[in-house]
């Protein structure tokens, strides 16, 4: 079965600085050279630090920023390809869920607007019609029906993000991006839209894309997970593999670095030296390789390990 | 034997409202002990960073006001003395370090010249002495190239660097209270454990106590000894972490950790399990229930909840505040 969503080889580089006067344009490689793929009724993690490229990814896949180089498919179709209304009707199958539920929603629009939107742009429904479709959405992200009629600021942040997970539902997509959607909530909000999110799934068979920094939560949504880090996926596993046994010292760092509430809990801390460097001047070879506890000096910071071609796969020349 | 660095109690802190006065926090206590972490935690607007601010009056004079409470350090009184004595104290015997250092850094001056700033505030001495001490307090956070490093302007630096340049500065003059809000929460996972395991050597070296502001329960449990659990602006529980951990009194404690995704437990042969929540929102101030504020949310309650509120009573070597705590 051809996978829902399918990349091949997305680079996203942005220019930048130096200005015209300044010679040889710089670029950022914000997504290097990475390939994944999302099933039907799947849920793909995506994780990874600050800056790692992972929100860039996500919008890339959706065209919200046009790749630099590499080959999206959605439902096998390409969709660098498409224009027009073709496109219009690709943006139906795929939504987002951003991370922030007070900027990511209209202060001036009612909720009935903002989550029947895309309804309306499509010339799906309008009036009564529009109503009569948005209040099933609503009841089903569990909001009170007399949201309809109110504006953002009148909801709590666990609610403005089960009103932009209405929105992305308006249109029956099949594949959501959900960008962090719940890394501004508090844990016991937190809990609430997750398992709404799972019950979506269910229900309705689809797809999710999530980004997330916070293992916890992935490993409790996600079917596979890819860890990425400065612009490349390091790590692709299914999320049992994973969680078992990781491969990357990177994911292994990152796995170890999370506080667990226990306090008895014997703490096996790996700690990586440094920080990550910047995008602008990546480091030679393997990008992880000056915090890496592994790196062998003559390999790691000359060559660049590509993703293994194994079901758990791993781009590191000494993996566990 | 156990020395207590800094002793709250009672406070009581109000806003100013298009509707009259909102009391955002309401009779918050604590003792911070020295050598010791303290963690003050809670779900967002539950009063913690007011508790923390109030300690050193940092509060908004026009709109927030202390009604009652003191806060002891040693033989003074920080909650109603003189503004020229607190700013002696202010930096000096208690610092503090907020979530974002970029909004407590001043951009036009380099990090060097602002520790410089901080010595010579409280401290008699040379330009060139601050700037040896700086050095010094940089090498000490383990920036690397002190030196270089202290010509650095705050953009030039990493969140996690800025986040060093401003533990350096509270350490200035060796408080004896350094009150952390949120240190670790824009920083990524790695850098955190970076930060808090500098915390936890600069305490040791140091013997400062901490009041560490978070609403991570898993930061708590590595670093903290005791906690303090904050809901609405009241405490509910409080006590050692190994207990509170093992075993939370409190129903909303409890909730609290149950509704964070298991680490490696969350799957019954490849299903997702549902997480458990605690239903329904945290109450607005201005409409807090009349009983027990977390009444309308509390698995537990029972008609006595709604119609009076519990007091913060000892249970052995806790505190919590419910008629009808889980053990
Ligand atoms: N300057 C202010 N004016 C009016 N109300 C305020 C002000 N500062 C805080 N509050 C209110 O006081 C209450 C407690 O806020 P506080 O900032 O202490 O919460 P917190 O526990 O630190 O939350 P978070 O986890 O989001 O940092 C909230 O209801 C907040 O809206
Ligand atoms: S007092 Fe009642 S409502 Fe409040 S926490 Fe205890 S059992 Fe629940
Ligand atoms: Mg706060």
């Amino acid at each position: 079965m051809t996978p829902l969503l399918e990349a091949s080889r997305v680079s996203v580089h942005f220019p930048v600085g130096g200005g015209w006067l300044s010679r040889g344009r710089r670029v950022v490689r914000a997504v290097d050279d990475v390939s994944l793929s999302v099933a039907r009724g799947e849920t793909l993690a995506l994780v990874g630090e600050s800056g790692c490229g992972k929100s860039t990814l996500g919008r890339a896949l959706l065209r919200l920023v046009e790749p630099t180089s590499g080959e999206v498919r959605f439902d096998g179709a390409d969709i660098s390809r498409l224009d027009g209304a073709a496109l219009r009707q690709l943006r139906r199958r795929m939504q987002i869920v951003f991370q922030d539920p007070y900027s990511s929603l209209d202060p001036r629009m009612t909720v009935r607007d903002i989550v029947g939107e895309g309804l309306v742009i499509h010339g799906l429904a309008r009036g009564a019609a529009l109503d009569a479709q948005v209040a099933p959405l609503l009841e089903r992200v569990g909001l009170p029906r007399d949201a309809m009629g109110r504006r953002p600021h009148a909801f709590s942040g666990g609610q403005r993000q089960r009103i932009g997970i209405a929105r992305a539902l308006a249109l029956s997509p099949e594949l959501i991006v959900c960008d962090e959607p719940t890394s501004a909530l508090d844990v016991s909000v937190q809990a609430q839209v997750l398992n709404l999110l799972v019950e979506l799934q269910r229900e309705l068979g689809l797809a999710y894309l999530f980004i997330s920094h916070d293992l916890k939560v992935v490993e409790h949504l996600a079917h596979r997970v890819a860890v990425m880090y400065l612009g490349r996926i390091v790590e692709r596993a299914s999320a049992e593999a994973l969680f078992a046994r990781r491969r990357h010292p990177y994911s292994d760092a990152l796995l170890s670095a999370v506080p667990v509430p226990d306090p008895r809990a014997k703490r096996r801390r790996l700690t990586v030296a440094g920080e990550p460097p910047s995008p602008l001047s990546p480091p030679s070879g393997c990008a992880f390789h000056p915090r890496c506890p592994r790196a062998q000096p003559g390999r790691c910071d000359v060559e660049v390990p590509a993703l293994s071609d194994e079901e758990h796969a791993v781009a590191c020349f000494f993996p566990a | 034997m156990s020395e207590v660095a800094l002793s709250l109690s009672g406070l009581t802190v109000s806003f100013a409202s298009e509707r009259g006065r909102v009391r955002a926090v309401d009779d918050v206590g604590f003792d911070l002990v020295r050598g010791e972490t303290l963690g003050l935690v809670g779900e967002s607007g539950c009063g913690k960073s007011v508790t923390s601010l109030s300690l050193l009056r940092l509060l908004d004079p026009d709109v927030a006001r202390i009604e009652r409470g003191e806060a002891r350090l040693g033989d003074v009184e920080l909650l109603s003395m003189g503004e020229r004595e607190l700013s002696r104290i202010r930096g000096a015997r208690v610092a503090m370090i907020f979530q974002e250092p970029m909004t407590s850094l001043n951009p036009v001056y380099t990090v060097g010249a602002q520790i410089d700033e901080a010595i010579r505030l409280h401290r008699r001495v040379s330009r060139r002495q601050a700037r040896a001490r700086t050095i010094e307090l940089l090498s000490r956070v383990k920036i690397p190239a002190p030196e270089a490093r202290a010509d650095a302007y705050p953009h030039e630096l990493s969140g996690g660097m800025r986040q060093r340049v401003m533990i350096a500065m509270a350490l200035a003059c060796d408080p004896e209270v350094l009150i952390a809000d949120e240190p670790t929460t824009a920083l990524d996972v790695t850098i955190q454990a970076e930060i808090l395991e500098l915390l936890g050597e600069l305490q040791r070296a140091m013997g400062m106590a901490i009041l560490l502001v978070t609403h991570d329960l898993g930061v708590v449990a590595e670093v903290a000894s005791r906690v303090v659990v904050m809901y609405a602006g009241r405490v509910v529980e409080r006590g050692p972490v190994d207990a509170l951990f093992a075993q939370p009194l409190h129903p909303y404690t409890a909730g609290l950790f149950r509704s964070i995704p298991p680490v490696g437990a969350s799957r019954d042969g490849g299903a997702r399990r549902k997480l458990p929540t605690i239903e329904g929102v945290v109450p607005s101030l201005r409409e807090l229930p009349r009983g027990c504020r977390f009444e309308p949310r509390c698995p537990a309650r029972q008609a006595r909840c709604a119609a009076e509120e519990p007091s913060l009573e000892a249970r052995g070597d806790r505190d919590v505040r419910c008629h009808f705590p889980l053990a």
